[in-house]
């Protein structure tokens, strides 16, 4: 349950073996870099240069895509060339090839554009018979066929010019028209007309004939154009194929090249000297040691808290039963470096809370099959949940007899093994499912505060963990009312004496209720009501601390009856199971079938993630709260740094 | 003024903001043909894009299409919970008529009343007070004056005219209509808002106009050496960090004195990869972000919120441009406020 412990490292040397330190820190692979130039530094100053891979990287990136491969893998160590200007010189080799089948094929796409556009005008000209060759050849006026932004129709009539526009039909966008304007202004209104852009259509010179005339001759265009384009795009294909290797291996080294050359911004930089910094596993010590041996440069060593500028991060150490839960944990924020790693108190909680809720033995096999898919499509982390819930479904749905919701499927089983107190039936037992289910509810509070009074004395904080409402004064108050509570009710002893009251009760309230107070007279010797507000008085801390017992009495009721809900949907599930089985009797025999695996995929389906969401929620409220100091800094290796888009 | 479901719109509308990887994938093709086909695929501009033929289309009007889109946006926020009542909320049609007037008077200076014709968005004149068309037909201040006669722009323009009836300096006019604007932004917000809102909308003006006196001076101080008088003069009268503080930056000697100074207040950038236009878009961003994230109040989360949805034209803008020009890719990033 501890953090992977972490060691600080300093890396000295001179401007010049900056590349080569970031290559050697890229080859041991797990190096965390902080800046170099943080206030603890002393003096050193971050490097502010332009990254000369950048343009060159985005020029590549280009071209795959137009090349049709900038999904293929590359090998950055097949590439040999190193400085920008070797690949700008690569780049421009096969651009020139692409550019002039790029040319083409742009001016192919709008070949058949305008043809299609002219088509779907001269669609919207039907019902004009008159011959458009003859119109074109007017001798004073000029006419133009095309498609003006509704918008803009309403402007034509500011303009003092000779022109007229003629609408032929309209769609949300546009309106379709022509326009005629004397030859001897042509250009004119032209310019006006392309300022607000009419999209001309072309009909071709040698269309002769009405509207629908000239659209039978635009298809026969566009298609010679398709034939055309599609000999082009296997050309750029052949093209692709011929250097699609090396432009994947050229790509991912100028990745490699610029993420290399970007994390230069991370180092220190004093007149010619740099200082690099950051943390790596203890365990990894001797891989970075190996990486620099018989290089000159000066490689230190510290404990991870020698540097007041640089937090440790943190790695969660887990097994491998334990270990897909770290995705929950690090939801809520990761602990700090040294602090306390709940992972494997979640994946117990989260799956046996789990198996309780969702108990059944079908179901959560087929939960646990489906971990599969999801472990490889989706996430390993959320695929490992899936399958340790499963497990646990499986587990408790063998206790309450329940396969794919039929309850009597088991019972033979039970009866030959000579168990007679099994199956647990949800709506037999319903007082002590939900008395079972506050038990749970008071054992991992309990067991919460007991890991903050833990955790708290490890990083010497008194107040938490003696005063504090989930310290030893909280626990004594909370176990003592729970004892009081249990024994009156249920066992019918009278426990409620004067002494109780006083000693286990009064006494660790005023206890919390003085937290502050007394925290601070046991580390200063010192009586004091706040430690950071010295303006503090008597009845604003009585006040202050008043709504604050009642928040914390509050929250002691709430969150134990807040486990009732894991009693809930034992019955909820056990219910919602008996609506699919009623259903089902209704139903031809063809139906029940289908009924049955609807019925349990929608089960499994809607309730699966509502139990799973609700037992986040137990853990993140009722027992994360109760001891969890997130802050923790992620680890970030310098390998997943290159990966980094924005690097 | 309890609008809390325009606050919850207006965070749901900015969560479908346009992200790093989606300028990522624009900024990457080659055409403008390619980029419109990629618009066309993003929920937001489909219905906007559907009839356009993507290799047809003529930049500029993408331009205005993209536009248009963010002047929809805001006539759907404002008219979810019928704000459209409010004078506050006409803010950003006053602002569109802000900026047409005084494109109106470079274009008039220049000689060219048909070409502001056809730049006036086509959409304005249909949700515009103003008969912006008609402005066209004027070829003297004088007669501008007369169009605008009846309206609020009246009076700052009226201001600026020399008493002997001649010419007057044009640029005075679109700092006179920069400064009406925010005046009237604030009026209207001290007189329909709470004090909390108020003090929202006063920042926002305030870092609205420290980063375009930046830009101004900035400009002014490295191409045409100007001093801090100058710059004063032309500069607006709102300031988020002070006045006096911006006073500091128009008396530096060089431009890259101004860079320090704005470098220690909040609008601290460190990318020298980018332009200043960018790096104050950016600090503009990193300011109003806070203020959607967090304000309770409709008001100032939409005029947050539509500083953020200009920056974002702007962006659209320089990635068409720098498509059809085929300039460096790294040259179009570094114009990005992301």
């Amino acid at each position: 349950m501890a953090t992977e412990k972490m060691e600080l490292v300093n890396i000295n040397g001179t401007l010049p073996q900056l590349d080569e330190a970031i290559a050697a820190l890229l080859e041991s692979g797990s190096f965390h870099m902080e800046e170099g130039f943080s206030r603890s530094s002393g003096g050193y100053k971050p490097l502010n240069e332009k990254n000369p891979y950048s343009p060159i990287l985005k020029k590549f990136s280009g071209l795959c895509i137009g090349l049709d491969c900038e999904h293929e893998k590359g090998d950055k160590s097949r590439c040999t060339l190193t400085t920008p200007e070797e690949f700008e010189e690569l780049y421009k080799k096969i651009y020139e090839h692409y550019s002039k089948l790029d040319t083409k094929r742009n001016e192919l796409d709008k070949h058949i554009a305008q043809r299609s556009e002219a088509s779907v005008q001269t669609a919207h000209l039907k019902g004009m018979e008159e011959d458009l060759s003859r119109l074109f050849k007017l001798e004073y006026i000029s006419v133009r066929f095309g498609r003006l932004p509704s918008d803009n129709v309403r402007k034509l009539e500011y303009f003092e010019r000779n022109f007229f526009f003629f609408e032929f039909d309209q769609d949300l966008t546009f309106t379709y028209g022509m326009y005629v304007c004397p030859k001897t202004e042509k250009e004119e209104i032209d310019e006006i007309f392309k300022t607000l852009f009419f999209e001309r259509t072309r009909i071709p010179d040698f269309v002769k004939g009405s509207a629908s005339q000239a659209h039978a001759e635009l298809q026969k265009e566009i298609e010679q154009g398709r034939k055309d384009l599609m000999l082009t795009e296997q050309q750029i294909s052949e093209l692709s194929d011929k250097y699609r290797a090396e432009l994947a291996d050229a790509c991912e080294k100028l990745r490699y090249l610029k993420g290399a050359f970007t994390l230069r911004r991370k180092a220190g930089t004093l007149k010619d000297k740099f200082l690099i910094k950051g943390f790596i596993p203890k365990k990894d010590k001797d891989k970075l040691e190996d990486a620099f041996r018989g290089r000159d440069m000066e490689v230190t060593f510290l404990p991870p808290d020698s540097d007041s500028g640089c937090k440790p991060p943190t790695i969660l150490k887990n097994g491998l039963l334990t270990r897909p839960f770290k995705m929950l944990v690090g939801m809520y924020g990761l602990p700090t470096y040294g602090g306390f790693d709940p992972t494997a108190f979640v994946a117990l909680t989260y799956s046996l809370l789990f198996g309780i809720m969702f108990g059944d033995l079908g179901q959560g096999f087929l939960i646990a099959l489906l971990s599969i898919p999801v472990a490889k499509k989706l996430s390993k982390d959320m695929g490992g949940i899936m399958l340790r819930c499963g497990i646990c479904s499986m587990i408790f749905g063998t206790l309450y007899g329940s396969v794919f919701g039929i309850e009597d499927l088991l019972d033979p089983v039970f009866e030959d093994a000579g168990i007679d107190f099994l199956p647990l039936r949800a709506f037999e037992s319903t007082n002590f499912i939900l008395f079972t289910a506050v038990g749970i509810g008071i054992f991992l509070i309990v067991v919460s505060m007991l890991i903050n009074i833990f955790t708290s004395f490890k990083r010497k904080d008194i107040e938490s963990a003696v005063f504090g409402a989930n310290g030893i004064c909280g626990l004594i108050f909370y176990g003592s009312i729970v004892f009081a509570v249990v024994s009156t009710m249920m066992l019918d002893m009278e426990v409620m004496s004067t002494a109780f009251v006083i000693f286990l009760i009064v006494i660790p309230a005023l206890c919390i209720f003085c937290r502050v107070p007394f925290a601070i007279f046991a580390k200063y010797r010192q009586w004091k009501l706040s430690e950071h507000d010295d303006k503090m008085t008597v009845g604003g801390f009585i006040v202050e601390n008043f709504f604050e017992m009642f928040e914390f009495v509050l929250s002691y009721i709430s969150n134990t009856m807040s486990f009732l809900r894991v009693g809930g949907f034992v019955m909820s599930h056990a219910g919602m199971m008996l609506v699919v089985m009623t259903l089902m009797e209704g139903m031809s025999k063809v139906g029940k079938p289908i009924v049955f695996v609807i019925g349990n995929l929608f089960v499994m389906a809607m309730e699966g993630m509502i139990v799973a969401i609700q037992i986040i929620r137990l853990e993140f409220y009722e027992i994360f709260s109760r001891f969890y100091l997130s802050g923790g800094k992620e680890y970030v290796p310098i390998t997943s740094e290159l990966l980094k888009d924005d690097i | 003024m309890g609008f809390d479901a325009t606050v919850a719109k207006i965070r749901t509308v900015f969560g479908t903001a346009l992200t790093e990887a989606d300028y990522r994938e624009m900024t990457n093709r080659q055409s403008i043909a390619e980029l419109c086909d990629y618009l066309k695929g993003l929920k937001r501009f489909h219905d906007l894009l559907i009839d356009v033929e993507p290799s047809t289309i003529h930049r500029g009007y993408l331009e205005q299409l993209i536009k248009k889109e963010t002047f929809l946006t805001y006539r759907r926020l404002i008219k979810f919970q019928q704000l459209d009542r409010y004078e506050f909320f006409r803010f950003y049609i006053k602002k569109a008529e802000t900026f047409q007037l005084i494109n109106f008077l470079h274009m008039y200076e220049a000689g060219m009343n048909e070409e502001y014709l056809a730049s006036v968005p086509g959409y304005m004149t249909e949700y515009s007070k103003l008969d912006l068309l008609g402005l066209a037909s004027c070829h003297s201040f004088e007669e501008i004056l007369t169009h605008l006669k009846k309206t609020e722009y009246y009076k700052p323009l009226k201001r600026i005219m020399p008493k002997d009836g001649s010419e007057p300096e044009l640029a005075r006019g679109e700092r006179a209509l920069r400064v009406h604007y925010y005046k009237s932004v604030l009026d209207a917000a001290k007189k329909e808002l709470t004090e909390t809102e108020y003090k929202e909308i006063e920042r926002l003006v305030g870092t609205d106009a420290d980063l375009i006196n930046y830009t101004n001076a900035y400009r002014m101080k490295k191409y045409f050496a100007l001093d801090k008088d100058e710059i004063e003069k032309r500069s607006l009268p709102f300031s988020r960090i002070g006045i006096a503080k911006m006073r500091e930056v128009y008396a530096c000697d060089e431009a890259e004195d101004m860079e320090q100074i704005m470098d220690r207040s909040v609008y601290r950038n460190n990318d020298p990869e980018q332009t200043i236009e960018s790096r104050n878009a950016r600090a503009r961003i990193k300011a109003v972000r806070h203020m959607i994230e967090l304000t309770s109040s409709a008001a100032a989360a939409l005029f947050a919120f539509m500083m953020i949805c200009d920056i974002e034209t702007a962006n659209l803008t320089h990635i068409i441009e720098g498509i059809r020009y085929k300039a460096d890719l790294s040259e179009i990033e570094a114009q990005l406020a992301v």
